[in-house]
């Protein structure tokens, strides 16, 4: 007797509608699940599902399906661990969508690493170089100097927002400067 | 009924493992030796000899006996640690056609997994003698940090060598599964793997029989070979100031000194000094022999060394970091392969830590028993089989406009896994679309590793930007990558193949199996 055949069935029948299942119910999670549940839901799920305890003996098939089901799994997992990219799931959702568009993915992933890494937030190499060296004189303290290169990447990257968010503070910075009375 | 084993596929040894009657089997050759030097040595009418008999040659063959291939497997011939271990090794490194890497010994000229072939029916072979029974399947180990043409390449040796591959298996993560088989653990853990040549650090969290990895880093060109090198190179210069006279380029110096670095490196984990001696170490033009000899003591070693153990750390900052967790964080330390008897490494790895790396774990097995304990639940329907989900260790992406890369599968995103991008036509009338794949962390894409190169061709002729294309990247539970481009608009599925850059070993044709079956003369159990 196959000690896991309740598990393959139960993938095998996942596999067939797997297009429809939206990530909240491939972790068997409400859509109001507390964040805090994500994890707990997530390793229940692979502890039953996951192809290598299933696919022992298995047809290339199966596999092929088991595969394909724990890789949504995965999926969904990385749509709801992290706050931000769920909350862009659950309007896309709204939307009718069944999972995140990958590109909507990326650029939640991309957002959150230029608040991590401002150095990155150039998106050609031209503007780069002037926003890296803008970046640098800006944290080294000469304001005037970063307005001035971050200007030249902003003429290249008009609607650059973390450009204009540091132009703007710098700009501030040469003004206090102003202000300030001589020593 | 065939077995599985477990192979712990190593730059300097290597070690196999089995599950038997439930219990994980360390196995051992006639001589009850368990670690095998990966090592191969190449003689006269193709014979070849592996193991404990070639590492013997290694001293006075240098230039017939290949060793720690493992640091060339899936690399370019021009990438600087190819470049860097060509001026240390006695055997040929040669570059192949396509940029591979090939060696050159004793007229033979091969590719890295054909020598890690041998090593693999080494290990097979002295399995089935243990065992007596035949062995065809296995779950090889790699460091976890290795990439996609690494792993590709080590599949290739053990399909050369006539194992079917279950798996390929991060390194660190096998031990961590020997660590928590049957504990019940709850807790998080790191593995700190330095090996001959590698240096992993994958974080954990141990929960049962669940075990996920938050993140790995590693850098797969810092073993103990660097740290035999970087004493080598001290008392080389010790030598040199005794002689007056530069040896630079002396290769046949140099390996003697390497040996003794190691000898010595070896005798202080527990003494805590040594005598050094390098009898006949060089012999001047004029034909007098100079012998070496000093006394090194633990401290000193210790100041050689501490810039390579630094950057460990630095690996373990960034490991911790990915993972969002502090070192005080830690539950458990778990201290893999051979370098980690040294004292000094012990000691860092307590202070960093603030704890004492956990005991029991024998630091040469514990890679190979994870492997068998991995082989035996994926063959064994009724094995008590844990969820093992591992990470991919470097980011995955494409070249864009400008030569930036963009990231379609970042770093420690759990495998199996898969991402998709669509690609739009940039002229009119284009029908065909490069795409260049990289692996690394690298804003621009000369930073990352060149994985390979596909044209999606046969495109409708159609204004630009009308023609959408999706590709998908699809990374396996090896850690493998392969991709499918499917045309948005007719739903035509275009067949990609990605080419492994560093391949090397060409079409399967060029490749004769034969020579890895029964070569005449190979060292049997």
């Amino acid at each position: 007797m196959d000690p896991r055949l309740r598990e393959r069935i139960e993938v095998e029948t996942l596999h067939e509608v797997l297009s429809e299942i939206d990530c909240y119910a491939l972790l068997g999670l409400p859509a109001d699940a507390p964040q805090d549940a994500v994890e707990g839901a997530f390793r229940a799920v692979s502890r039953r599902l996951h192809p290598d305890r299933l696919s022992v003996g298995a047809s290339p098939e199966f596999k092929i399906q088991a595969n394909a089901v724990f890789r949504a799994i995965g999926e969904a997992h990385r749509t709801l661990r992290d706050p931000e990219t769920r909350a862009a799931y659950d309007a896309e959702r709204k939307a009718g969508a069944v999972r995140l568009a990958e590109e909507s993915r990326r650029a939640v992933a991309a957002e959150a690493q230029v608040r991590a890494d401002p150095s990155r937030a150039a998106k050609t190499p031209r503007a780069d170089a002037f926003w890296r060296r803008g970046l640098q004189a800006f944290h080294a303290g000469d304001a005037a100097s970063a307005v001035m290169q971050i200007g030249f990447a902003i003429q290249l990257e008009p609607d650059n927002a973390v450009f204009q968010d540091y132009l703007a503070r710098a700009r501030q910075a040469v003004a206090e400067r102003k202000a300030a009375p001589k020593a | 009924m065939s077995r599985a084993v477990g192979i712990d596929l190593g730059t300097c040894n290597s070690v196999v493992a089995v599950v038997k009657n439930g219990v994980p089997v360390v196995l051992a050759d006639a001589e009850g030796r368990t670690l095998q030097p990966s090592v191969v040595a190449f003689g006269y009418a193709n014979t070849v000899v592996v193991g404990h008999r070639a590492r013997r040659q290694a001293l006075h063959a240098p230039e017939s006996t290949v060793t720690s291939a493992k640091r060339l497997i899936g690399r370019r011939y021009n990438s600087p640690e190819v470049l860097r271990m060509k001026a240390g090794v006695g055997f040929g490194i040669l570059e192949g056609d396509d940029g591979s890497v090939k060696v050159r010994a004793q007229a033979r000229i091969l590719a890295p997994q054909e020598v890690s072939a041998h090593v693999l029916v080494h290990m097979k072979r002295l399995a089935e003698a243990a065992l007596n029974e035949p062995v065809t399947h296995a779950v090889i180990t790699v460091p976890a940090y290795f990439n996609d043409a690494q792993r590709q390449a080590t599949r290739e040796a053990a399909q050369l060598a006539g194992l079917s591959c279950l798996r390929i298996l991060n390194e660190p993560t096998a031990a961590a599964l020997a660590y928590g088989f049957r504990k019940n653990h709850k807790q998080y853990v790191v593995v700190y793997d330095l090996g001959g040549g590698t240096f992993d650090v994958s974080v954990l969290r141990i929960d049962g029989d669940f075990y996920e990895v938050l993140s790995t880093a590693g850098d797969t060109f810092l073993g103990g070979d660097d740290f035999d090198d970087a004493v080598a190179e001290q008392l080389l210069k010790q030598f040199e100031a005794q002689l007056g006279t530069s040896l630079a380029g002396q290769r046949a110096v140099r390996l003697k000194f390497r040996d003794a670095a190691e000898q010595a490196k070896i005798a202080l984990s527990t003494a805590t000094q040594v005598e050094v001696s390098v009898p006949a170490a060089w012999r001047a033009p004029d034909g007098t022999e100079h012998a070496f000899a000093t006394t090194l003591d633990r401290a000193t070693f210790t100041a050689w060394v501490m810039p390579l153990v630094q950057r460990t750390f630095a690996v373990c900052d960034e490991a911790l970091r990915n993972a969002r967790l502090h070192a005080r964080q830690i539950d458990h330390v778990l201290l893999v392969g051979g370098m980690t008897r040294v004292p000094v490494i012990r000691e860092t790895v307590q202070q960093y830590f603030g704890r004492v790396p956990a005991e029991g774990v024998d630091a040469d097995a514990v890679v190979a028993v994870g492997a068998a304990i991995q082989a035996h639940a994926l063959t064994d329907a009724h094995a008590e089989s844990s969820v093992l989900l591992d990470v991919t260790p470097q980011s995955l992406g494409i070249r864009t406009m400008g030569g930036f890369c963009e990231v379609l599968i970042p770093r420690n995103t759990a495998v199996p896994t898969d991402a998709s991008k669509l690609f739009h036509t940039a002229f009119d009338e284009q029908t065909e679309v490069r795409v260049a794949v990289y692996q690394g962390e690298g804003r621009m894409v000369e930073e990352n590793t060149l994985l390979g190169e596909f044209v999606l061709s046969d495109l409708p002729a159609l204004p630009r930007g009308q023609v959408r294309v999706r590709v998908t990247f699809s990374l396996d539970a090896d850690g493998i990558l392969s991709v499918e481009a499917r045309d948005d608009r007719a739903g035509r599925a275009h067949s990609v193949r990605i080419e492994s850059c560093a391949s090397g070993v060409g079409s399967r044709e060029e490749v004769d199996r034969s020579r890895f079956e029964d070569t005449p003369g190979q060292e049997l159990m």
